[in-house]
């Protein structure tokens, strides 16, 4: 394989993304560096299998016509994934000026990645880039496949949390557009929100915990 | 002035005392041993504790050469913990504050064993992981008061590796002979690695683990895999916890905190990440009285106090739910 890393761009808790080339295409490679802390023989099998899970995700999501980085080289042994950089805007620093057409194009994706059985993990609005026309999602690195209600309401809980941490004044009006979004691709949605009032009311998140009797 | 705290929420029944500049004057705990091969029985502890407080408190007391008088404030946990366990020492605090007419100042658990680790680490902010029979819990403050970054789902990860110990009968103290048992093992073996988001989840890897030594594998390697995935997982949120929240330091706390092995890889952890490492002395590792003191005094001082009549016990009483006028 020939590569060329060029600058880093984001240093994670697991991995690092550099911007590079791939031949002469201008790509991202996301490498899960080995870890001190865990045992060689459990590090190399967690990296591995991880690098290989995310490239299969990301290739799902492409073939369920959701808009994915290409992935354009996949090296599990050094867990490592080249593909496409996307050229475009982060969609959090460009959210204000189409919040609403927003809201319900990033609807569509969960939608379809969701009736494709995929749940991503991260749904932050630091992890779709307006790209032209076009909202691409990337970071599938705690993503999964999963049909259950339960992981699906986790995206929704994700998004809504994000929106109300990040912009609380349009917070409702943009999940509602979410939703809009949302329910041209997964049918059972309503099943999904039902799910998601029952994880917001959970202990182990802060703001929205129930009180916990006390004797 | 003085704040004697008392420490009943599980197997060991302490008293501390620490004066107003948060020396530690006195640190006497008297735990009780589970009969071998069995855990904690609540109502046996509650015993244990109703029989040896009176010896406790008095031997904490003579450290210094002062009565009981001369005390300025009781300080008792009111959980979380073993419902039986928290009721006797409430008790015995309720009557030292109501007959000597001293003010009772309410302590949780948990937020003792993180500020016995701040404050004898000198580590002002760091991000704090507690880790014992009873907690697994990362935590680091946030306006008023300390925030979960991430816990345990099920069963802590003291419990987890006692438990395991116990099923295998590597005998008292379980930690230290599993992880003897796991430095013999060689191979990694597959076992389920659950990080949900910043939580971890326990129960399905000791079920696992205890299939692999039925299924015939060596019970070094179970041993060593078990060990191997049970503090990666812990790890890896920890990891996280540091990238996320930015904090110059990782402090461990509780009784777990005793691991080598544990030990070994937050040292790695944190040298990866570029922050200090520290861990509570051995001493205020496990529960003790020390640390209720401790924590009593920081409260007492901000005029913290409850009603003896409503000073009830709360078994299920979460960090999050501390306010923290001290910090």
């Amino acid at each position: 394989m020939e590569i060329k890393k060029i600058e880093p761009i984001k240093k994670g808790a697991e991995a690092e993304i550099w911007k590079g080339f791939w031949f002469d295409l201008v790509s991202i490679f996301k490498i899960r560096v080995p870890k001190a802390w865990r045992h060689p023989l459990l590090d190399q099998k967690i990296r591995t299998s991880r690098t290989i899970k995310e490239a299969r995700i990301i290739y799902s999501a492409m073939e369920n016509s959701v808009r994915v980085p290409y992935i354009y080289d996949v090296d599990p042994e050094n867990a490592l994934i080249v593909m496409e950089f996307i050229e475009g805007n982060i969609l959090k620093e460009v959210f204000k000026s189409n919040y609403k057409d927003f809201s319900k194009e990033i609807g569509r994706i969960i939608g379809k990645l969701h009736s494709s059985n995929i749940v991503h993990g991260d749904v932050t609005l630091s992890n779709f880039i307006l790209s032209g026309n076009e909202i691409c999602i990337i970071d599938f690195g705690l993503a999964d496949f999963s049909n259950r209600d339960e992981d699906r309401g986790i995206d929704l809980h994700l998004f809504l949390r994000n929106l109300e941490s990040s912009f609380s004044s349009i917070a409702k009006e943009c999940f509602n557009y979410f939703i809009e979004g949302y329910s041209e691709f997964f049918e059972n949605y309503d099943e999904i929100l039902e799910k998601l009032d029952e994880i917001r009311k959970r202990g182990r998140y802060v703001e929205e915990r129930r009180k916990i009797k006390t004797f | 002035m003085y704040v004697l705290g008392i420490e009943s929420t599980a197997h060991t029944f302490g008293v501390g005392i620490v004066d107003e500049n948060l020396n530690i004057l006195a640190n006497v705990n008297s735990t009780y041993v589970p009969q071998k091969g069995k855990g904690i029985h609540p109502r046996e502890a509650a015993i244990h504790h109703s029989e040896n407080a009176s010896n406790v408190i008095k031997e904490a007391l003579s450290k210094l050469n002062v009565s009981i008088k001369d005390i300025d404030a009781i300080a008792i946990t009111l959980g979380p913990g073993l419902g039986p366990c928290l009721r006797t020492g409430a008790t015995i605090a309720r009557f030292l504050s109501l007959q000597y007419e001293k003010p009772l100042v309410p302590v949780n658990h948990a937020i003792a064993h993180l500020e016995i680790a701040r404050y004898t680490c000198n580590e002002e902010d760091p991000l704090l992981v507690y880790i014992a029979g009873g907690n697994t819990i990362i935590t680091t403050f946030v306006e008023g008061r300390y925030r979960i970054f991430g816990e345990t789902q099920d069963i802590p990860l003291g419990n987890a590796v006692d438990y395991f110990g116990r099923m295998i009968g590597v005998g008292y103290p379980e930690l230290i002979n599993v992880e003897k048992l796991a430095m013999k093992g060689e191979k990694i073996l597959d076992l389920p690695l659950v990080v949900k988001g910043q939580d971890v989840s326990y129960s399905g890897l000791i079920t696992s683990a205890l299939k692999l030594i039925k299924d015939g594998y060596k019970i070094e390697d179970v041993a060593l895999s078990f060990i191997e995935y049970a503090y990666s997982m812990l790890c890896e949120t920890v990891e996280r916890a540091v990238v996320y929240t930015n904090k110059e330091s990782i402090v461990l706390t509780g009784g777990t905190s005793r691991s080598i092995i544990l030990k070994d890889k937050m040292e790695k952890l944190a040298k990866g990440q570029n922050v200090r490492f520290k861990v509570v002395p051995a001493e205020y590792a496990g529960d003790n009285g020390a640390m209720i003191a401790l924590t009593g005094m920081l409260a007492f001082k901000c005029k913290v106090s409850i009603d003896p009549r409503k000073s009830y016990v709360k078994p299920m009483w979460r960090i999050d739910q501390v306010d923290i006028p001290w910090r």
